[in-house]
């Protein structure tokens, strides 16, 4: 064991030393730190700590998780577009980071040049949902109420700017309701408000609450994203409803600009393997969360249209745009 | 149910789990009691190494190390002034007088058995009155918290300062300091002056270090190496210097059983956290008090009082966790994340999904609590032989782990900018007999204040009146301005007889 860890970090040192990091026929020679945008013990957190221990297996080098949370995800992803584009440090991205938030503040990165997309590896699952015992049994009896009531009723999202608020917004724009937005600082305490009573209806993701949903404290009205979720087979998502859009944000791994392409062919194929894995299934399924894999360059693509699209419509929503 | 009892026990009460747990303790209190590096810190290094051990195994010892780090912070708050942790800061008020008496050995005590207690009335909670406890956290929302801190920022506002004056301008710095930041509402920059390392506000742990550890060795170095370590080493007459009697801890037990419940309460309330209950607690002591002057001195009851509130946070900060899937506090977040990695989703379906897993680890916590009475014990002798070193040798090493604990939170270079600058402040504040500590506590409350009223705002349409017609709110704003009366008051009284 001794000898054989002692030929492998010679031959490692030797690669390196030889070939030099450019070559990307010996990539990864040495570990890769892997940048999560949220804080610890998170779903981002969780999925990208069991993805990236099955990643580990395959690119034979340790991806070292680093948690940098903080301002909607924009500081980790900064960190990443700030690093040397080698390959060797890469991380996490949400939907917003790229595609909204550099609309209404400054950010340090420009995010479709700075930065790469290796891949989607899972989208987050988003529903609108109100309290188990609160008289609302689907969603059209809640918009009758909100009609009959306008003003009166409030709804709760993880902050300004997420998704679950425009996308909440904007369906409230095409009904015509009258409700009030309480912007809450993350999901946890969202959920809090929402058990509380403290406002009627959130936005946020099914993952989170699956214990409470199964438990009947919370009840899913709207799926608000593309597709029906098994944990409650029987509601219907906002396209079913004659919504032409939906709440689409994944989780993806990002990269430097200039990071060489063997490598982040290398790291793809890596994740699109960990996103497939039984094991890593499994376990996410045990949090009710579904890895789906989405090539870089089709997720970046999907990226640039959302950011087209949801720029359009902020001031709309009541959301300041940068000058 | 007797059935799941034997399984939990027998899951739960093997040598390995009580290893976990006491490993946890021993490095919670390791780091906590280290000036500059603190527990959150130690929690985040392991949850990724627990990953891979079994959920009792991995829970224990994170909760373990979470509870060492919180009792570990006041070792070197009673010693150096310098408080490890930032629920410690509170300690200091009290504890450091007391060792410039002599009577380290004595606070460092009292510390600790009023930290066990804390701790074991709050896993008893746990254990027993988890459902109508959380079902009251809920019933705080925005409306509810934000009367709640404005009470809590009424009581502490003077925590620590010569005036009350200089209390209050302290105060105002601090939260003044915490609008610095992304606009919690808004998300519009605010103060940041461009710089995105601004965006997420002014670090806290990196602003604790320089305020409390760095300015203190400034401070010291500029007293004399001389002078400041033979003050520090007095010894004390008193035969029972490095005991605590009976008496003693009998005199405490009220002012400690308030402060378990008042943690206990700060603990399952999602959000509001173990510094805030510290000095909530060691500000119910002083206002009880028949002596309240004593206090900042040398009081022992300003030892037990924090330290028994913030140790109540752990316990009762699992009870949202284990309940509504909802963690109470900010090391709960992060033990959730362990939960969550081993399958276990937090939450209503817990208990009646796993209830081995969860029965076994309350087992495990109250055990953890009895270890806690030895293991930190060889703690305390190091800490009190390494206080005896040269104040030459000693105080360089800490500035090094100011440095290493300001960047280790998040490998980032501004956060130690950020500690020295705040080292200075702290600094110059103490020259001016203003209170770190206030600022400190206005720092973390002020932003919730903020957030908290402008959201219940935001949920009646702008209309003030629902902090007075929702009756917990009611009650709360009544409570704060009973608070101002009565401050004004005893003022009045004791002006006459002055």
């Amino acid at each position: 064991m001794g000898r054989k860890l002692l030929a492998v970090m010679l031959a490692v040192v030797l690669a390196v030393a030889i070939a030099g990091p450019s070559l990307a026929d010996n990539y990864p020679s040495k570990p890769i730190k892997f940048i999560i945008n949220f804080s610890a013990g998170g779903t981002t957190d969780t999925a990208a700590r069991l993805m990236s221990s099955k990643a580990t297996e395959i690119l034979q080098q340790a991806l070292i998780c680093m948690n940098k949370p903080g301002a909607g995800g924009t500081l980790g992803v900064s960190e990443v577009a700030r690093a040397k584009g080698n390959g060797y440090t890469i991380g996490t991205c949400n939907m917003p980071a790229v595609a909204i938030i550099p609309l209404t503040r400054k950010v340090p990165y420009e995010p479709f040049k700075d930065l790469v997309q290796v891949c989607a590896v899972m989208p987050y699952e988003y529903a609108l949902m109100v309290r188990g015992d609160s008289p609302w049994k689907t969603w059209e009896e809640f918009v009758e109420y909100v009609k009959k009531n306008p003003g009166k009723v409030t709804y709760g999202s993880p902050g300004t700017g997420t998704t679950n608020h425009l996308v909440t917004a904007r369906i409230g724009k095409e009904l015509g309701l009258s409700w009030n937005h309480v912007p809450f600082q993350g999901g946890v305490k969202e959920t809090a408000a929402l058990l509380g009573g403290h406002v009627d209806i959130i936005n946020n993701t099914t993952a989170s609450v699956a214990s409470s949903i199964k438990a009947g404290k919370i009840r899913v009205l709207l799926v608000t994203s593309e597709e029906r979720f098994g944990m409650v087979p029987d509601v219907p998502t906002m396209k079913e409803k004659g919504f032409k859009f939906s709440q689409i944000s994944y989780m993806s791994v990002v990269a430097p600009a200039g990071t060489p392409p063997a490598a982040l062919e290398k790291l793809s194929a890596a994740f699109q393997v960990a996103c497939s894995d039984k094991g890593v299934i499994k376990s996410c399924a045990q949090l009710d969360l579904h890895p789906k894999f989405i090539p870089g360059k089709q997720y970046q693509a999907l990226l640039e249209k959302l950011s087209a699209e949801w720029g359009a419509l902020l001031p709309e929503l009541g959301v300041k745009i940068k000058k | 149910m007797l059935e799941t009892l034997a399984v939990a026990a027998s899951q739960a009460l093997t040598l390995t789990n009580f290893f976990g747990a006491a490993l946890g303790i021993f490095l919670g209190s390791l780091l906590g009691a280290i000036p500059g590096l603190n527990g959150t810190m130690a929690i985040a290094l392991l949850i990724p190494v627990t990953y891979t051990w079994s959920p009792l195994f991995a829970i224990a010892m994170l909760v373990g190390c979470w509870k060492g780090s919180v009792y570990g912070g006041s070792i070197s708050a009673v010693l150096l002034n310098a408080p490890g942790t930032p629920e410690a800061a509170a300690t200091a008020l009290d504890g450091y007088p007391l060792t410039k008496q002599g009577k380290a050995g004595k606070a460092l005590k009292m510390a600790l058995y009023a930290s066990v207690i804390g701790a074991v009335f709050s896993d008893a909670l746990l254990m027993v009155a988890s459902p109508p406890i959380a079902a009251l956290a809920l019933m705080f929302g925005p409306a509810e918290l934000a009367m709640l801190i404005l009470f809590a920022l009424v009581v502490v506002a003077d925590t620590g300062a010569k005036s009350q004056l200089k209390g209050l301008i302290s105060t105002a710095l601090g939260m003044l300091l915490a609008t610095v930041g992304l606009d919690p509402i808004t998300t519009q920059q605010r103060f940041t002056f461009g710089s995105i390392d601004l965006d997420a506000g002014i670090g806290l742990l990196a602003m604790l270090i320089g305020l409390l550890v760095m300015s203190e060795v400034l401070v010291q170095m500029e007293e004399g190496w001389k002078e400041a370590h033979a003050e520090a080493m007095v010894k004390s007459d008193d035969p029972n210097a490095s005991r605590v009697t009976w008496p003693e801890l009998k005199g405490c037990l009220g002012t400690i059983f308030r402060s378990s419940i008042l943690g206990s309460f700060c603990g399952a309330l999602p959000g509001v956290g173990s510094i805030t209950a510290a000095f909530m607690g060691y500000d119910q002591a002083r206002r009880l008090s028949k002596h309240p002057e004593r206090f900042g001195k040398g009081e022992l009851q300003g030892v037990a009082a924090p330290e028994a509130a913030n140790n109540a946070v752990c316990g009762a900060g699992l009870i949202p966790l284990v309940t509504l899937g909802i963690p109470g506090a900010l090391s709960a977040a992060v033990i959730m994340g362990a939960f969550m990695i081993h399958g276990l989703a937090p939450g209503p379906m817990l208990m009646v999904e796993h209830p081995e897993t969860i029965y076994g680890l309350f087992m495990l916590l109250i055990l953890s609590d009895f270890f806690m009475l030895i293991i930190p014990l060889p703690l305390m002798k190091a800490g009190q032989w390494v206080v005896s070193v040269p104040r030459a040798y000693l105080f360089p090493v800490i500035l090094a782990l100011c440095v290493i604990g300001a960047f280790g939170t998040h490998q980032n270079l501004f956060d130690v900018k950020v500690m020295v600058f705040f080292g200075v402040v702290g600094y110059l504040m103490k020259k001016w007999e203003l209170s770190p500590a206030a600022l400190l506590i206005a720092f973390i409350l002020g932003p919730m204040a903020e957030v908290y009223l402008r959201q219940a705002l935001k949920i009646s349409g702008g209309d003030p009146s629902i902090f007075v017609t929702k009756p917990l709110a009611a009650l709360f704003l009544a409570l704060s301005l009973g608070a101002i009366v009565w401050t004004v008051l005893r003022n009045r009284r004791s002006k006459k007889t002055a």
